[in-house]
């Protein structure tokens, strides 16, 4: 830098401003392009659902729950509860009657 | 007795100057700094160790430096000569990289090309004072915000000045959060700095999985010199998306990342030799890279605005600050600004997606920049 002039002839020079509104311009055309592209994505996409359902790939979702790990609750704990009931009747009916598995403070 | 004498000489007191202890004391800066208010320890940390291991004067005969061929450090460092470290960083970014928030609102890509306006005036700049063409292309890239890829340029373009860039960059990476709330202060009125954005939709899985393909697409065939960042950036983020190469994507984010991460900023701050880094070039480099993050900043915030003139749904102008592709520090910065004002408000989420637009951006810049050079 210190042996060298400087000023506005040495942008015009280099071609600074030639340079730089292509580098934008072209900046801008690919980004535009891309957002473009992106906003047109699930258009394309919606009509692609149609013809290959995205649930006949395999991925991230289809692979198998380590045994390891419990499996998922999903449902609310009233009907966990409700369907523990119902289990728990069906199999073990022969050691406890009706009346003792209903609620005790039940109004029925 | 004389070769008591003669080892002191081979010594590091024998042959350091006032400029190596300089570079020193700013390596124990460096440490300081990542360690104690944490400013981009990732690089600090080894960026500050290696000035202080490049610069214990050693004897000429002796092959220790980066710069001295057959030395361990030169081979560590020819990833970095070489711009191999750069691509390999952005495999890593690419898998670490969620473009969901991006996908659902397209138009705040056009945030992160208008930030790269600091590449382009800094690059003048560097002209006006008189830094030869190439010279000037390599530390306009600092404007970008993108440590990287302002290695991978200087590397290219001017890897005499590609110490002075890559610390300038990462320093300037590091003082984000002193650098762009001013800017965004000074141009945006209370109002503006209240506008509420709405909250990203869900993006579909194929989107993500299309998204990568099709924008290296776009960017290569259009800029083709963008081919090793972009394709490595967007090859990381298919190995994340495609949902069947988690092994891999998890490697590339987490340990292959990390020790190019420590390969690259360790050889880049023992490249900062006194003799070769502590000269006038030096000081201008690291002027004109303060003002490039102020004026990338103020682009992306006044394009911002300018968008709001055409859409019914309004912009936040911060967000526009994010354009830089100092990746997630200018989109914590928006969402620090904006919590400032109403903090009920959440833009974090918002200006991550013209923050990895500018990842993209600035990876073209290179691209460009260096087609136009080697033509």
């Amino acid at each position: 830098m210190p042996e060298f002039s400087s000023g506005i002839q040495q942008v015009i020079d280099g071609q600074g401003v030639p340079i730089s509104v292509a580098g934008m311009t072209i900046v801008f055309s690919v980004l535009t392009t891309i957002a473009g592209f992106i906003a047109m994505l699930p258009k394309v996409l919606e009509w692609v659902n149609k013809v290959l359902p995205e649930s006949a790939h395999h991925g991230p979702t289809s692979r198998p729950v380590p045994k390891t790990m419990p499996a998922p609750v999903t449902g609310d704990l009233s009907s966990i509860a409700a369907a523990a009931l119902a289990y728990h009747t069906r199999h073990f009916q022969g050691t406890t009657t009706r009346d003792d598995t209903r609620p005790r403070h039940s109004p029925a | 007795m004389s070769a008591l004498y003669d080892f002191l000489g081979t010594t590091g007191f024998a042959n350091m100057n006032w400029g190596n202890c300089l570079m020193i004391l700013i390596g124990l800066i460096f440490i300081f700094l990542a360690i104690a208010k944490d400013y981009e320890p990732l690089l600090l940390l080894p960026i500050g160790f290696g000035a202080i291991v490049g610069n214990i004067g050693s004897m000429d005969s002796m092959a220790l430096s980066v710069y001295d061929e057959g030395s361990v450090l030169y081979y560590i460092y020819f990833g970095v000569s070489q711009g191999v470290f750069p691509p390999l960083i952005f495999l890593g970014i690419g898998a670490m990289t969620d473009f969901s928030v991006m996908l659902s609102n397209p138009r705040l890509v056009l945030l992160g090309a208008a930030a790269q306006m600091g590449i382009f005036i800094t690059f003048m700049g560097a002209l006006y004072l008189g830094f030869a063409q190439e010279e000037a292309a390599a530390i306009g890239i600092i404007g970008g915000a993108d440590g990287p890829t302002a290695i991978f340029l200087s590397s290219k373009l001017a890897p005499h000045l590609l110490g002075a860039i890559a610390i300038a960059a990462y320093s300037y990476m590091a003082l984000v959060p002193v650098i762009q709330p001013p800017v965004m202060k000074l141009l945006t009125t209370r109002k503006e700095r209240l506008i509420r954005m709405k909250p990203p939709r869900q993006v579909s899985r194929r989107e993500k999985i299309v998204f990568p393909i099709a924008a290296f697409l776009i960017a290569a065939i259009i800029a083709p010199g963008s081919l090793a960042l972009v394709g490595m950036l967007m090859f990381g983020n298919l190995l994340k998306e495609s949902g069947v190469t988690e092994r891999l994507a998890e490697t590339a984010r987490t340990a292959f990342v990390d020790v190019v991460t420590i390969l690259l900023g360790f050889s880049v701050g023992a490249s900062t030799q006194a003799q070769t880094f502590l000269t006038p070039d030096s000081v201008g480099i690291f002027a004109l890279g303060a003002a490039s993050f102020a004026v990338a900043t103020a682009s992306g915030v006044l394009f911002a605005k300018f968008m709001n003139l055409f859409t019914k749904e309004k912009v936040n102008p911060l967000v526009g600050a994010a354009g830089v592709s100092a990746v997630p520090d200018s989109a914590r910065v928006v969402q620090m600004v904006g919590h400032q004002e109403d903090p009920h408000n959440h833009l974090l989420m918002n200006a991550m997606a013209p923050n990895v637009a500018g990842v993209i951006g600035s990876a073209i810049c290179a691209g460009i920049l260096w087609s136009v050079m080697v033509k």
